[in-house]
């Protein structure tokens, strides 16, 4: 008889995966796991490992990186806080042209407070730290990653003009 | 490896999460608060499973052994081996607790 460490080969649903992240959560706990698909390079790149807390006592606010479904029957996503009106939030990837829409407050289960590459931690805009000197960093790493986003897709309507 | 006294009852500890899933009982143990889905995530084989309902800290090992006998009618020491090599990973892993 014997308990199997499952680290390479189970690939959890994102169903299940938020069943077992709401039991963890219960327990005060936060879940770490690796975050799939490129919507929110470059703050969380494709297999970065993730580590998704519950929700803070203070309020969720813009630049927060949270785990959320849009609507029940969607799946979940890992995106960004955009803005924020009477208790819903506005969704955003990183990476993404386009925003999610607006989601409702009680559609967000988790907050992410950790980000690793290659066993290394990474800044993670939007942690549970409330300082003021984080939340000028903040806002300057979101307008910075926007101004990227924006420079990259110049460069490439450049390169497409050119060939 | 850890020495399970039959006459004990165990239960799982606050540090564990565990949830079935698609007929697999996931555990996930908490360090630092953290449940790492990364590389401490396990699952339980077909004995274990029938383990793990009783760890509820209501039954001693020797009555956990005792109702496994009665419900598959396998060899007795084998069960015994089983349920007791089992718990003592469990405890070695932090994952259960005498009550």
């Amino acid at each position: 008889m014997e308990i199997i460490p499952e680290s390479a080969e189970l690939s959890l649903s994102g169903e299940n995966l938020l069943k077992l992240m709401k039991d963890v959560h219960m327990k005060g706990g936060s879940l770490r796991f690796t975050a799939k698909g490129y919507s929110m390079t470059p703050s969380i790149r494709h297999n970065d490992v993730i580590t998704i807390s519950p929700l803070p006592d203070r309020n969720l606010r813009s630049g927060d990186i949270v785990l959320f479904k849009k609507d029940e029957n969607s799946q979940i996503v890992v995106h960004r806080i955009i803005k924020k009106r009477s208790g819903n939030y506005l969704m955003r990837g990183d990476n993404s042209d386009e925003s999610d829409g607006w989601v409702t407050g009680n559609m967000i289960y988790g907050v992410v407070t950790g980000i690793e590459r290659n066993g290394r931690t990474r800044f993670c805009a939007g942690s549970s730290d409330d300082s003021f000197s984080r939340s000028i960093l903040l806002k300057f790493y979101y307008v910075a990653i926007n101004l990227r986003r924006k420079i990259v897709k110049f460069i490439m309507l450049f390169r497409k003009k050119r060939t | 490896m850890t020495e399970i006294d039959k006459n004990l009852k165990y239960r799982l500890t606050e540090n564990v999460v565990s949830r079935e899933i698609e007929g697999e009982i996931i555990i996930v143990p908490l360090t630092a608060g953290i449940g790492d889905a990364e590389d401490d995530l396990f699952s339980l084989n077909e004995t274990g499973k029938a383990v793990w309902g009783y760890l509820d800290g209501t039954n001693s090992v020797q009555e956990i052994i005792d109702l496994l006998e009665k419900k598959y009618e396998s060899d007795k020491n084998g069960i015994t081996d089983d349920v007791t090599g089992f718990l003592s990973e469990l405890l070695s892993r932090q994952i259960i607790e005498a009550v």
